[in-house]
């Protein structure tokens, strides 16, 4: 055996999956291995993060989403602050979904990322740059957001994550943006009207969302099915294995939109008020999107991006209040 | 056996002792074990060439288009998968090419599954088969509605696209490799069969005893009557050398073309089909990493990973011993090869820059260079997989055709063989009335 062929041996039995390797133990030719190394399937799915992993705050605070105030000069980025940074390197890099209708999705045709909150991410890039293109959005699965915003890999997430106490302890949070409310998705022809209704059937979750500890509250227990992106719920209910998805309204009002034969029912299960999440290092940048966020619920630019997203969906409503802790 | 036989055996032995002692008897004793030692190499040859053309048989008409269509079955899912990739990257409504592309595929691996389901061998290549079957019209089923659904511009469309993606890599490819790996092994234990050299020694000592007789024989006569040459006899050793040799020399030459089928042929068409599916694989990575954007990283890994797999001089596009005969494509593989790499790190570089639009453009879009070079190395696969095939029939047709000769020749020559011998004894015999 030529140096060169035990190293190819030595290669395939790297790419080699070890199941394959014990299936065909009997030795055969270098071409089959090789062949074979080449034909092992990469892994599909990326390795996913661990969730809410970090400890929870020793005390909750009274309000959660009492946030940050805006300093003085709301625009100021002084030197060592996050802003500052971002403004050097040129772009702000920003966790958003692709999947989700209306809030931020990947438009097909223009093969653009776009929505509610890729608009509120435009509107910090403009208050950093004065241009709201110099984005760089990251997909980001709701499982891996926050590990992404406590290493650095994005400035911020803004991912209809909820303000939950036990999330501060890994990120802090702007003020609310959105003030969205747990509901319940059906196909139109079901007879459920909640999930009380729904004792012992399917009913669909996100990985590493809130709305896991909600079902548990329910007798018969609902059966949650868990996936790992929130467009899979959708297939999920499409495809007929859940009887219904557990979600935020402004989520299932993006489901309905892609699917007429479904309905949204039930009152509102839970208020879910989302936040923007910053790096628990950088709570300068959080008073600086605060005064962003301010800004825009003064002049009228939230308003003007709801309505570009949801009307004919749900009326525009006020901006949420801003809630501080200082 | 009896308490009898003993004595029964030894009265057998005095009665041929007896016999030997007169020179008729020794000769016609001689006359039964030529006869009796050439039906016994007769046997052993039969046996031994029938195992040899079945295994011979068996690599050229079954295993070998067996295995290929395993391998290819393999292709066409992986090209099914980087083309849906690819046609969801491109967004909204999709180009008529890769549709076609798409859909080819898509027959040519049902038809394939046809063809194994008729043809495996084993009830886990018939499982592997009758599971991959199974879930085709599911995958497609996913990837139709992910179609319906990215023409509305809904982004459910994507996760129709992942699910179809995930059964493609979870189950589907892992069955087809099964499949694959499971006809390889098949081929090459057929080929080892057909290329052992220990049956081939069993034969020669059957000849070697029939030798051994006949020159006893002729020594016996030549001290009993003073002539030293018995003709017939004569002509029968010669006969018994020439069919020994024609043996060694057939067998020899019907091993050295089945180990040409295997060395030039079969090897070359499985790295060859390996390389082109690692090609495909590289193009579904990257368009998988386009599509992921955040989780792009395990694409991006699995695309250098397949680089190193690929790269000459170590890798399967390299000068490698099994593509010996596929040397003259290779370089241009090679460097198409080269090109899609300089390429990706175009790609890769926008990427990780934030500039998503233009690496889609660069690497999926209507004039993307990575695309071409994409679809000219996979078609530049074409020629030389079809090269080493028929490099693989032609040795495989001289194997089969060395034994043909051999199994009408040798039993042919071996009944004059005999029939010389016993006339010359017959002769010597006759002497004695």
């Amino acid at each position: 055996m030529s140096g060169r062929r035990r190293q190819l041996l030595a290669i395939s039995a790297v790419v080699l999956v070890l199941p394959a390797l014990a299936g065909c133990g009997s030795s055969s030719d270098d071409a089959e291995q090789t062949a074979l190394a080449a034909v092992s399937t990469p892994q599909a799915g990326a390795p996913s993060l661990s969730s809410d992993s970090a400890k929870a705050p020793k005390r909750c605070p009274a309000d959660p989403t009492a946030s940050l105030r805006p300093p003085p000069r709301p625009d100021a980025m002084p030197a060592g602050s996050l802003m500052a940074r971002i403004r050097r390197r040129g772009v702000l890099r920003a966790g958003v979904d692709q999947n989700t209708l209306l809030l931020a999705y990947r438009q097909p045709s223009t093969t653009s990322i776009q929505g509610f909150e890729v608009d509120l991410v435009r509107e910090i890039a403009r208050a950093i740059f004065g241009d709201p293109n110099k984005v760089d959005l990251r997909a980001v699965t709701t499982d891996q957001r926050f590990d992404l915003v406590q290493s650095g890999d994005v400035d911020l997430v803004v991912d209809a994550a909820t303000i939950r106490c036990k999330r501060l302890g890994q990120v802090l949070f702007s003020t609310v943006y959105y003030d969205a409310g747990q509901r319940v998705l059906v196909p139109s022809d079901s007879s459920a009207r909640g999930l009380a209704d729904l004792g012992g059937r399917r009913v669909c979750v996100t990985k590493g969302s809130t709305t896991l500890q909600l079902l548990e509250r329910y007798r018969p227990k609902l059966v949650p099915y868990v996936v790992d992106q929130r467009t899979d719920c959708l297939v999920a209910l499409q495809e007929g294995r859940v009887a219904a998805i557990s979600s935020d309204d402004a989520i299932l009002l993006g489901f309905r939109a892609q699917d007429p034969s479904t309905k949204i029912v039930g009152p509102r299960l839970a208020n879910e008020p989302y936040g923007i999440a910053i790096s628990r290092s950088h709570p300068e940048f959080v008073r600086f999107v605060n005064g962003v966020l301010d800004r825009l619920r003064r002049d009228g630019t939230w308003k003007a991006i709801h309505h570009r997203w949801f009307s004919g969906l749900a009326p525009t409503p006020s901006p949420p209040r801003p809630h501080y802790r200082d | 056996m009896t308490d009898m036989s003993w004595p029964r055996l030894g009265a057998t032995r005095q009665r041929l002792r007896a016999r030997a002692a007169t020179t008729p008897g020794r000769l016609r004793l001689t006359m039964a074990a030529i006869v009796l030692v050439a039906l016994l190499a007769g046997l052993v040859f039969g046996a031994l060439t029938a195992l040899r053309r079945s295994a011979a048989d068996a690599v050229a008409t079954r295993d070998e288009p067996v295995m290929v269509g395993a391998q290819r079955l393999y292709g066409e899912l992986s090209d099914a998968d980087a083309t849906a990739a690819t046609t969801y990257l491109r967004g909204g409504a999709e180009p008529a090419a890769l549709r076609a592309r798409y859909l080819a595929a898509l027959k040519t691996a049902s038809l394939q599954l046809a063809e194994l389901g008729r043809r495996v061998e084993g009830s886990d290549e018939a499982a592997a088969v009758a599971a991959i079957s199974a879930d085709l019209p599911v995958y497609s089923g996913l990837l139709e509605t992910a179609r319906a659904n990215n023409r509305q511009g809904f982004p459910v469309g994507a996760a129709y696209v992942r699910q179809a993606s995930d059964l493609m890599r979870d189950r589907m490819l892992p069955a087809s490799r099964r499949l694959y790996a499971a006809e390889a092994q098949r081929l090459s234990d057929h080929q080892r069969t057909g290329t052992d050299v220990e049956s081939l020694i069993g034969v020669l000592i059957a000849f070697g005893c029939m030798l051994a007789v006949l020159v006893q024989a002729q020594v016996y006569l030549a001290q009993r009557t003073h002539r030293v040459f018995n003709i017939p006899l004569v002509a029968a050793t010669a006969v018994l050398v020439a069919l020994a040799a024609w043996t060694v020399i057939g067998m020899a030459s019907a091993r050295s073309a089945l180990m040409r089928s295997q060395h030039d042929g079969s090897d070359s068409v499985q790295i060859l089909s390996a390389a082109r599916i690692l090609a495909l694989r590289a193009q579904a990575d990257e368009s998988l990493a386009l599509v992921a954007r955040g989780g792009a990283e395990q694409y991006l890994n699995d695309f250098v990973q397949v680089d190193g797999l690929l790269q000459p001089p170590s890798g399967l596009l390299g000068d490698r011993a099994e593509l010996r005969g596929s040397s003259a494509a290779l370089p241009a593989l090679a460097a198409t090869w080269r090109g899609i790499r300089d390429e990706h790190a175009r790609v890769a570089q926008r990427q990780h820059q934030g500039d998503f639009g233009p690496a889609v453009a660069l690497a999926v879009g209507p004039r993307s260079r990575e695309a071409q070079l994409f679809d000219r190395l996979n078609r530049g696969f074409d020629e030389p997989i079809a090269a080493a095939q028929r490099r693989f029939d032609h040795a495989a047709y001289d194997a089969r055709s060395a034994l043909t000769g051999l199994a009408i020749g040798i039993p042919l020559l071996l009944v004059v063989c005999v029939a010389l011998a016993l006339t010359g004894l017959q002769s010597r015999l006759d002497e004695y009335r």
